[in-house]
């Protein structure tokens, strides 16, 4: 095999045109133009010496990402699989669809179209890397980090507003908040107490606050419980949306390290495995959110 | 891999641009599709639909973006594990859950809903 790595070749491999005589260059065809002869040389120094060839080394590479990446099918899966055992029966679903309600759904929306644009943009630097642009590798790479931080920009504000309309899995005011007439904010259970009231084309015909003093000590239990079932919905939303922005966040470090090595001229056509196997692990990220959006904020 | 000729230099398939571009306006196609069918109602068939649209752009995220079909018999087995023994542990998971009356355990406390005075409740939601 001519393939056998040599670690002089590093240094000497693109200047040694004219050698073909030593034993680096065995194997080669003799009647090889200079230039493929050169590119023969240039590949010695790209290959590990544990593979017998570049694609050997490319394929190793990718399939390590995506044994990997079937590891996390089964760790998120996992997760979809619960929130679904719970979402598939009647008494929960009726709760799911209310608390999804208060969600904000256009930054679900904005975000699905923020992440589908990074993933696009990350093959795009993948294309240029194998056209040896490496201008738009670089490009493409910065572009990928700009969406992938607006996506955290609309995480931050989505938490944010969660957090002040107490959409949270433990609210222990919720309750405490039925109670007590007065309320500053949006009351996730708003949806819940209407329900118990005639409704006018979808309009309550009674203000929230009547609302809340009209019911009776048995409503206000039910109540309690399916309020209950609404957390349950937040537990699975923020596991779900929380692994998947830990996720991205991996994924942001990853590419800031990509694009110093992109400004750097790193990645040529024959070497951009890195590109190639970190572009996996986004593109998987995307795949993760494009569940994640019509099963938590589209729920009906 | 095993058709490379070790004397040539391996190259990787460079997909047209044109095909990057058309699978992404496929995939914004099929995000504007998942928000416009959330807006009827279908019952459970929402939710499938839902998950079928999910499905199509994953797998074409996979086929093209993450160059799967450019890719041996032994990536296509690899990725596919993962899904296999998801399907595995729902196929099993459900078919337990689906063909038994599970009492709802947060609900086993509450009594039953007495109607607002002189306000007849348009749902009563019955334990």
């Amino acid at each position: 095999m001519e393939e056998l790595y040599d670690s002089n070749l590093k240094t000497s491999g693109t200047g040694a045109v004219g050698d073909d005589t030593g034993p680096l260059t065995r194997g080669t065809n003799p009647h090889a133009t200079a230039f493929e002869h050169d590119q023969h040389h240039g590949h010695h120094g790209l290959v590990d010496h544990q593979f017998s060839d570049l694609a050997q080394q490319r394929e190793s590479g990718t399939l390590g990402m995506w044994i990997f990446l079937a590891t996390e099918v089964m760790f998120i899966g996992a997760i979809f699989v619960a929130y679904f055992s719970y979402r598939m029966r009647d008494v929960y679903f009726k709760d799911f669809e209310h608390a999804s309600e208060n969600l904000i759904m256009w930054v679900g929306f904005v975000n699905t179209f923020v992440l589908l644009t990074s993933s696009l943009t990350v093959v795009l630097a993948i294309r240029a890397c194998q056209m040896g642009d490496k201008k738009w590798v670089f490009w493409n790479l910065i572009l990928t980090m700009i969406l992938g931080s607006a996506f955290f920009g609309f995480k931050v504000y989505e938490y944010t507003t969660d957090y002040k309309e107490f959409l949270w899995p433990a609210a222990p005011n919720w309750t405490r908040q039925l109670e007590d007439s007065h309320q500053q904010y949006f009351l996730p259970e708003k949806h819940f107490i209407m329900d118990f009231f005639p409704h006018k084309d979808g309009e309550p015909d009674v203000t929230f606050e009547q609302a809340k003093q009209q019911l009776t000590k048995d409503q206000m239990d039910v109540l309690k419980v399916e309020l209950n079932h609404a957390k349950l919905f937040y537990r699975f939303y923020y596991s779900l949306t929380g692994l998947h922005a830990f996720h991205m966040l991996v994924g942001l470090g990853i590419f800031v390290f990509l694009a110093i090595q992109a400004y750097r001229g790193k990645y040529t056509p024959e070497s951009h495995a890195q590109v190639e196997i970190c572009g996996l692990y986004w593109h998987f990220v995307d795949i993760v959110w494009i569940f994640l959006f019509p099963l938590l904020y589209l729920v009906k | 891999m095993s058709e490379t000729n070790e004397h040539s230099v391996p190259h990787e398939h460079v997909d047209p641009l044109k095909s990057y571009l058309v699978v992404f306006g496929l995939l914004l196609a099929l995000l504007l599709l998942t928000v416009w069918v959330y807006h009827f109602d279908m019952g459970v068939l929402n939710t499938v639909v839902a998950i079928i649209i999910a499905c199509v752009k994953t797998s074409l995220v996979m086929l093209v973006f993450m160059h799967l079909r450019h890719g041996t018999k032994l990536t296509w087995v690899i990725a596919s594990t993962g899904f296999i023994w998801l399907c595995i542990m729902i196929t099993f998971l459900f078919s337990d859950y689906l063909s038994r009356d599970l009492p709802d355990p947060l609900k086993a406390s509450v009594i039953p809903v007495m109607p607002v005075a002189a306000e007849t409740p348009h749902q009563a939601p019955a334990p």
